[in-house]
Parts: C-alpha cells; sequence; structure tokens
C-alpha cells in the first residue's frame, strides 16, 4: 500500500500542471491523432488494440512474465497514465499494489476504467477466504471477457462518437472468433479423460477457466501472488496430486517455478512421477514473437500445453 | 632535554623511537616524537588530556598509523619483536560483560606463543595460574569478569601482560580508578619487574605520584616537551610548558626534594 | 504423534525443517559473535545489501539458477559490509549511521534495478522479488544439500579459529599487539557472515533473516555467561526455530514457513529475557522481593522486640497499628506479622496484637547484634 502513495503525491503534483482542457474537450481522434492510451496487463492492451484499432496507440506497463498482484508503477507509469487521454485497468484488486493510483485519478477526473466494471456478483466467484473479495483473473472466462470487449467499446464510443460504428463492427467480430474460440477451446479440453481433468498451477489464476471448462482448479498460492505458501500447502497438494494420479503439473509465467518443483520432488518422494507439463501464460501475456503476444494465442497455447500435459498421459 | 643519543648507544635502548608523527584528519596529534628509554627503568608518560599519550602508544605498537617515524625495540623493529612486547590497554577498552572468566583472559596472552589454531592446554593454564598469583587473583580464576571489580580488572589485565613475559611492558593508564591496595600491588609489580631489568612505559594521569612511582618521566602534549630522568625534567617549568596555565597545582607539585 | 513422525517420514516437512534447521544453527551461532561485537545489525544490513547483487546478476546471465543468484547476493552484501567498515573508518560517520545508509542505498537500488528489470520483455525474469521474501516451504533436496555443505564449511571454520574470534570479539587491539591479522580475521568472520545470510536468503527472505541471526544469540546470552556455551545455545535455538516453523507451517493450512520460524524464535527470545536464571527479569524481580523481604521480616522483628522492651516482658504484645507507624519499610506490617507467625518468630494475641514468641524474642537479639554490634541491651 505504502508503495503507492508516492507515486499518487506524484500524480497530484503532475495532474495540477497539466492543462485540464484534455479532460473536458472531446478529442479529435483520427488516425493520425488516437487515443493515447495506458492499459496495465497485456491482455488489456491487447483487447484495446482490437477494439480501437487504429484510433488507439496503447502503451502496456506490464509486459510479459510481469506479475501483476505484485506490480509497483514507477514515477514514468505514473506520468504516462496522467498524460494518457484512457486508462484501462483490470479491476477486482488484481493490480494490488497500484489500487490508490486509480482511485486519485478517478478523483481527479482521469478517464480511468476498469473493464470488469459493471459485471455482477454472482458471475464472478469469490474467494473462499475473504468474503466480498473477488478472483479477479476473468480474461479466462470468455462470458466476462466478452464483457469488457464491450466495456472496452462502450468507453471508446462515449470518448469519439464519431467513430463509434467501427468500435461496434470490431467488438462485434472479435466477439464472434471469442465465441469460436471458446467452442475450440471446450472440444479441446473434453479429450482430456474426465478423470485427468484437475488443473494444477503455482497460483489460483485459472478459477473462471476451470469454471467454464470443467476442469478442477488446484492452485498452490492463492489468488495473489504476494501471499507465501506454507509447509502445509506444498504437503498438501503434493498429497492430492499423488493420490490422484495427476499427469503433469503447471507452472507460470510470470511467477517463479520453485513452488511446483517442490510439489513434484514431494510427489516423487511419495512414488508418484508427476511432470511438469509446460509453462501456462497466466498473469501476462507471452513476449513478442512467442506466439502467445496475443489474448487469442495465449490461450490456444494455454490449451495446447494442459492438454498435452493431461490428456496424452496413458495413466 | 636528553642529550643527543650517540648512534652506538642505538643498540642499548630498550625502546627507541624517532620521529614519530601521526596525524588525524590533517590535525597532528603526534608530532615529531623523539624517545629513547634505556632496559631496566619505568617511564611514566604525563600530560593534559588529548596530548596524544594513549596515541604514542599505539602508534608504536602499530595500532594506529603513524604518518612518519621509526620504532626499534632493543634494537629491532617493533614488528620483529612481538614476543618482547606486552601491552596493558586501558580498562575501559573491552566490555567487560562478555561472556568470559579471569583465567581465560589471562590465557589470552598465550594467544601469541600458542600461534593459529591451537587451543591453550595443561601447561598454558598453569602459566596463566601463575600469572594470576603474581597479581594475587588465583582463587577468582573462574570468576566471571563481569564481576570483578575496577582494581581487579587491572589486575587481570596485568596478570595477561605478565604471562607473556617480555622485555618492555607499555601500559595505558593502569592506576586510574582503582583501590588503594591494588595501587599498591600495582607499584610493587612494576618495581619487580624493574628488579628483572624489564622496561616500563607507563601513561600515568596522577602527577602527585610520578616522582613516587617512576625513576623516568615524558612530558608530551603533541609534541615531545621534555624526558628523562625524574629530577632531570620533573620541574615547574616544564610542566608549565606542558600543561599551560594552571599554576597552583603545578608549582605544589614540583618541589625537587620531595622524593 | 504423527506430526512427530512426519518430520522423518513426510518428505516436504523434512526436507523444509532440515534446511530450515541448518540455517537457524548457522545463523544463530554467527549472530553470537555479531552479538558480543555489537554488530547484530550488521545481518539486516547485508540481507538488505544483497537485492541489488541479485539483481544485477540477473540482468548480466539472464539467468536465474540459485547459485547464480547466491554469488550476486553474496558479492553485493559483502561489498556493502566492507562500505560500512570503510565508512566507519575514514569518515566521522558513527557505525550505526553508516550501517542505516548502506542499506537503504543499496537495498533502494536493488528495487529500482527491479523496477527496471519489471519492464523489460523477457518473460524469464519471474520470481527475482520472491527471492526477497523467501520460500521455505519451497526447498527442496538439493537446496538443503547446499545448505549442509555451506553451513558446515561456516561451522567448520568457525571452530578452527574460535580463539582468534573470541580474541577479535573480546580485546582487537591487544590480539594485534600479539601478531595476529586482526583486520583479515575481521574479514574472514564477515565472509562467514555474509556466506550464511546468503544461504539463509532463499528460506526466510531478506526482511526476516536479520531475525535469524540477532534472535537466537540474544536468547542463547541470557543462559550461560561461557562463550562456548552461548554459541551452542544460540545454535540450539537456531534448530529449534527451525524445525518449530517447518512442523507448525505444516499443522496449519496458509501459514507461511518463513515467519513462522522467526515468530517462534521471538518467543524463544521473550521467554529468555524473563525467565532465565540470573539475567532473567522475572528471576531478578524475585530476587529483589526476596530481598526486600527479608529486610521486612528483620525490621518488623526488631521493632517488635524494641517496643516489648520498654516493658518488663519481652513478649509483650504490641498492635498492628504501632508497627506499622514505626515501621520504615513501605506497606502493612500485617503482611509480615503473618510471616513471622508461621516462621513461629512471633504470635498473634487477639484481633490486632501481637507478640514475639521466645524463639521471636532470640533471633530479634541476633540480628541486633549484627547490626549494631549489640548496643541495645538484652
Amino acid at each position: 500500500m505504502r508503495q503507492c502513495l508516492l507515486p499518487a503525491l506524484i500524480l497530484i503534483l503532475l495532474t495540477g500542471c497539466a492543462p485540464s482542457s484534455e479532460s473536458e474537450a472531446p478529442k479529435d481522434v483520427s488516425k493520425e491523432n488516437p487515443f493515447e492510451v495506458v492499459a496495465t496487463t497485456s491482455m488489456i492492451a491487447d483487447l484495446v488494440r482490437v477494439v480501437g484499432g487504429e484510433y488507439v496507440d496503447v502503451e502496456g506497463l506490464m509486459g510479459p512474465g510481469v506479475d501483476p498482484h505484485l506490480y509497483k508503477a514507477s514515477e514514468g507509469d505514473v506520468s504516462a497514465m496522467t498524460e494518457a487521454d484512457l486508462v484501462f485497468y483490470n479491476g477486482l484488486h488484481l493490480e494490488g499494489k497500484m489500487v490508490e493510483i486509480f482511485e486519485q485519478m478517478s478523483h481527479l477526473g482521469r478517464e480511468v476504467h476498469a473493464v470488469t466494471e459493471g459485471l455482477a456478483e454472482d458471475q464472478l466467484l469469490e474467494s473462499a477466504y475473504f468474503a466480498g473479495n473477488y478472483d479477479p483473473h476473468i480474461w479466462f472466462d470468455v462470458d466476462l471477457w466478452i464483457r469488457a470487449t464491450q466495456r472496452i467499446s462502450d468507453v471508446l464510443s462515449g470518448q469519439d462518437p464519431a467513430h463509434a460504428s467501427e468500435y461496434d463492427a470490431r467488438r462485434i467480430a472479435y466477439i464472434e472468433e471469442l465465441k469460436a474460440l471458446d467452442e475450440w477451446v471446450a472440444s479441446e479440453v473434453d479429450r482430456i479423460p474426465t478423470n485427468m481433468k484437475v488443473l494444477v498451477t503455482s497460483h489460483d489464476a485459472f478459477g473462471y477457466f476451470g469454471r467454464g471448462y470443467g476442469l478442477d482448479v488446484k492452485g498452490l498460492q492463492g489468488l495473489s501472488t504476494a501471499t507465501e505458501a506454507g509447509t502445509a500447502d506444498v504437503q498438501e497438494m503434493a498429497r492430492f496430486v499423488a493420490e490422484n494420479r495427476i499427469p503433469s503439473m503447471f507452472v507460470e509465467s510470470s511467477i517463479s517455478p520453485r513452488g511446483i518443483e517442490a510439489v513434484r520432488e514431494a510427489v516423487r518422494a511419495r512414488g508418484f512421477e508427476v511432470q511438469i507439463g509446460g509453462t501456462l501464460y497466466g498473469d501476462a501475456l507471452g513476449s513478442p514473437g512467442s506466439g502467445a503476444d496475443t489474448y487469442m494465442g495465449m490461450v490456444r497455447a494455454n490449451v495446447a500445453t494442459i492438454v498435452n500435459g493431461l490428456a496424452s498421459q496413458s495413466e | 632535554m636528553d642529550s643527543r643519543p650517540n648512534l652506538n648507544k642505538r643498540m642499548d635502548h630498550a625502546i627507541d623511537v624517532r620521529d614519530l608523527t601521526v596525524a588525524y584528519r590533517e590535525k597532528p596529534v603526534l608530532w615529531d616524537v623523539d624517545l629513547q628509554v634505556p632496559a631496566g627503568v619505568l617511564l611514566a608518560i604525563v600530560g593534559p588530556n588529548g596530548a596524544g599519550k594513549t596515541t604514542l602508544i599505539k602508534s608504536i605498537l602499530g595500532l594506529i598509523k603513524s604518518a612518519a617515524g621509526s620504532v626499534l625495540i632493543h634494537g629491532r623493529p617493533y614488528s620483529e619483536q612481538r614476543s618482547s612486547v606486552a601491552y596493558v590497554p586501558q580498562r575501559g577498552s573491552v566490555d567487560w560483560d562478555f561472556p568470559t572468566n579471569v583465567l581465560d583472559v589471562v590465557t589470552m596472552g598465550l594467544y601469541g606463543k600458542l600461534g593459529w589454531i591451537r587451543r591453550p592446554g595443561k601447561a598454558e593454564r598453569v602459566e596463566a595460574l601463575k600469572a594470576l598469583a603474581q597479581v594475587g587473583m588465583e582463587e577468582f580464576a573462574d570468576r566471571q569478569i563481569s564481576q570483578l571489580s575496577g582494581g581487579q580488572q587491572q589486575r587481570v589485565f596485568l596478570a595477561r601482560a605478565l604471562v607473556q613475559d617480555a622485555r618492555v611492558y607499555f601500559m595505558d593508564e593502569p592506576f586510574q580508578g582503582v583501590d588503594a591496595t591494588t595501587e599498591r600491588a600495582i607499584v610493587d609489580l612494576l618495581r619487580s619487574l624493574r628488579e628483572k631489568g624489564r622496561t616500563v612505559v607507563v601513561v600515568h594521569h596522577d602527577l602527585q605520584t610520578v616522582p613516587e612511582y617512576f625513576d623516568r618521566v615524558m612530558l608530551l602534549n603533541v609534541r615531545r616537551i621534555a624526558s628523562g630522568t625524574v629530577p632531570e625534567v620533573f620541574n615547574e617549568e616544564n610542566l608549565r610548558a606542558t600543561y599551560g596555565g594552571r599554576v597552583a597545582f603545578v608549582s605544589a607539585l614540583a618541589t625537587p626534594d620531595d622524593h | 504423534m504423527e506430526w512427530f513422525t512426519d518430520i522423518f517420514l513426510d518428505y516436504t516437512l523434512r526436507t523444509v525443517a532440515l534446511g530450515s534447521a541448518l540455517l537457524g544453527i548457522t545463523a544463530g551461532s554467527l549472530g553470537g559473535f555479531a552479538l558480543l561485537r555489537r554488530q547484530s545489525l550488521l545481518g539486516d544490513a547485508i540481507s538488505h545489501a544483497a537485492l541489488p547483487g541479485i539483481a544485477i546478476a540477473f540482468l548480466l546471465t539472464g539467468s536465474k539458477a540459485p547459485l547464480v543468484l547466491i554469488l550476486g547476493a553474496a558479492l553485493a552484501g559483502w561489498l556493502g559490509a566492507a562500505l560500512i567498515a570503510s565508512v566507519t573508518l575514514r569518515t566521522r560517520i558513527k557505525y550505526d549511521s553508516a550501517l542505516g545508509i548502506m542499506l537503504s542505498v543499496f537495498f533502494g537500488f536493488g528495487l529500482v534495478l527491479l523496477t527496471y528489470i519489471q519492464k523489460q520483455p523477457d518473460a524469464n525474469q519471474a520470481g527475482l522479488e520472491s527471492f526477497l521474501f523467501g520460500q521455505a516451504a519451497a526447498l527442496i533436496q538439493r537446496d538443503v544439500m547446499v545448505i549442509l555443505s555451506i553451513g558446515t564449511v561456516i561451522i567448520f571454520l568457525m571452530v578452527l579459529l574460535w580463539k582468534e574470534f573470541k580474541m577479535l570479539s573480546f580485546d582487537p587491539d591487544f590480539g594485534a599487539t600479539l601478531g595476529f591479522p586482526i583486520r583479515k580475521l575481521d574479514h574472514i568472520l564477515t565472509a562467514l557472515f555474509v556466506i550464511a545470510i546468503v544461504i539463509g536468503l532463499q528460506t526466510v527472505g531478506v526482511v526476516l533473516m536479520s531475525a535469524m541471526i540477532i534472535a537466537p544469540a540474544a536468547a542463547a546470552r541470557q543462559w550461560t555467561d561461557r562463550l562456548g556455551h552461548m554459541i551452542l545455545a544460540a545454535a540450539l535455538f537456531g534448530a529449534i526455530s527451525g524445525v518449530g516453523g517447518a512442523v507448525t507451517s505444516s499443522r496449519v493450512g496458509n501459514l507461511p514457513t518463513g515467519p513462522t520460524i522467526v515468530l517462534i524464535v521471538s518467543a524463544i527470545v521473550v521467554i529468555s529475557l524473563l525467565f532465565a536464571p540470573n539475567r532473567g527479569i522475572v528471576f531478578r524481580k524475585v530476587r529483589e522481593w526476596k530481598a526486600g523481604k527479608n529486610l521486612r521480616v528483620d525490621a518488623v522483628l526488631v521493632d517488635l522486640f524494641t517496643l516489648a522492651s520498654q516493658h518488663t516482658s519481652k513478649e509483650y504484645p504490641h498492635s498492628e497499628r504501632v508497627l506499622d507507624v514505626m515501621s520504615t519499610i513501605s506497606g502493612p506490617a500485617r503482611r509480615t506479622l503473618h510471616l513471622l507467625e508461621t516462621l513461629g518468630l512471633a504470635r498473634q494475641i487477639d484481633q490486632n496484637n501481637w507478640s514475639l514468641t521466645p524463639e521471636g524474642v532470640e533471633r530479634a537479639q541476633t540480628v541486633i547484634r549484627n547490626q549494631f554490634g549489640g548496643s541495645l541491651s538484652t
């Protein structure tokens, strides 16, 4: 929390200096003069680019392999957000250490939008330990991600009514793609034998994914990577994996693999060999050129890794 | 002032310090100090606070870097003569709450002879007890040093030096804050060392007792003001030059025949 | 007793407990010397100074291999310690200020580097920050082997150079005059320190590591006045905390192991501060109270005797009120009178009045003789 205080203070100073006319007059957007957008996670950056097309110039704060739960905004980030036309973030405390910054910015009248705004509570997964806190990894639920697309489109259209029809068109086309992706994922996941439909990962990022496609999901650390796994958690997971003879566990691109590796050793000591099926993209997209640097690519890569790890074991 | 030392006589001096200069942040703390001490004497070093008395001892022993000067002990550089030199630091320079007992501290004086890694054994224990007997502290061998009085602490430090059986002893204010019995015991000890031809240099804080306890005295205030035998050198003029104003006690001390 | 056998049977618990215990032993023993040299917080400074080393090691090699990061951490920690010593020696700045400065500067620099790394489009950086906080539960056998071998070397060197380190800690100037290279010994001890800390970072992390250095030694000091025993006790307390932390966090879900270890060692410190014989606060208070009680007993006894001496019989009774007034010691006389009664030295005549028994009379006379050399008539 305290890490947000200094950036927040700088923020106030900077916005004090920025010409206030920016937030009042609607911007005359064109291909030569696109929206300056700052997005927090790479998934959101990707989504904004898809919906906004040539009318947005998106800067993503968190690159591949960066953990959004622990990310601390630098002064450069704050000034980028202040100077931007629009800021999109996930919300639901995913960007755990930036909450105060967003609040400050919206108090100052900046265009700061959570893509999860407006999502009904009953659509969300509630945390098992902290009532009133929700699982923020919504991008793995296609329905919720469609709503996020909607939200971004609404904001863009609101700010730039002139091109509203183009945003709509892109949104509609993308939603079709998302739905097709959804069907593909479902059919792929069905290739996994029922008793193998268990997804063991570094932290609870795949709750929505599991709910959507019928997988039992177990994370070593909780919803946020700020919590440290205890000995009991490692033991418990090892016991679970060994007893149920889960063929593969998965590490994540933005989290140290040590935890899962420790679980594997413990499972081995119980006489069972579990594989580390591969790296999943949980909280961030992959590096440029990896094929997983777009949302579509990431989901396909994840599903391929998961299905490979769980289905092709003949146990 | 001492007569210019004859080069042939250099070999005879137990301690031969020349041109010793120590600077601390550009400021001279000791300036061009000479000191020649023959064997078998008790020498006091006196001077006001900040005169550099402790610095002199420490730089002779190589504990403080000197900007210039040389130190010979019995004709050889100090670094070659360590086993012939024993040091009794000020009592306040250690933490007496350290978890150790009297015998252990005295045994530390033998660590030099033991060299690296070797542990003290029975022979060392016997020697340490002998040194403790010399200062009248054998019964305190197992006592925690935190339970000692000031005088007892001083005796332990002395025993630690005695156990080294050195030829030259440097002591920093050994009479400071000790009871009368201990003070007498220390003086007796120093005299017995002198009998054996050992040389003892003592930073001394009490001008009153200089004529009674010591053969020679060095008056120091950053520079050497004077050094030589007590009758020669311990007079009002030199004391005044060393201590500045403070007339009253100076003249009271420098009565020439009382000793 | 399943939890006990589990320490040996369950892979995770066994590994975590062993690794943490070894860390506790190593850090605890070295911490003993740090404590005696008034350098307890040096452990904190070195832990924090290690951070930029980890970041730079990653930036230079692109690898997160534990050995690489540990090496970077060790070099940075060593540099930090050396700078603290140098600054203290060469400038006016005192040791504690130098320590604070280095700690902040190095750690701040490390955070800046981490933020810079965050910005790199390199997906391999995951987990650098967790080096900061440690993940004891993620210890695997290979890690424990590393800790064991390094820890053994450290302990071996400590034992080998025992008298040298004792000299260094007690009276370094004297040691120098004996010919021991005190500066070199200081460097060696500091190096052992740095190594112990750096291997412990994986277990409890930067923030908590300093506790593992300070706490077992502080607790151990309370129980013994012999250096050897103190170091052994510190090692023991460190081991107990390590095992205790592992076991506790394995019984209770969602309890991070590192912080649990530190909580246990802190509890040991509190218990030691309160209950250690001789130095413990509780014992000291009891001793003071007992001494006070003896004083009160003697005082009331003598008062009764003195009052009775005005009359024909030494056992002449007097009221509590009179005794209260006479007494120079605070507190009502009633309590002490009851005590005298149980000791058989006084007897209650009625509601308010007390007198001495024959034994009481004798005892009073003895006390007076001791105190005043027999000035009162017997």
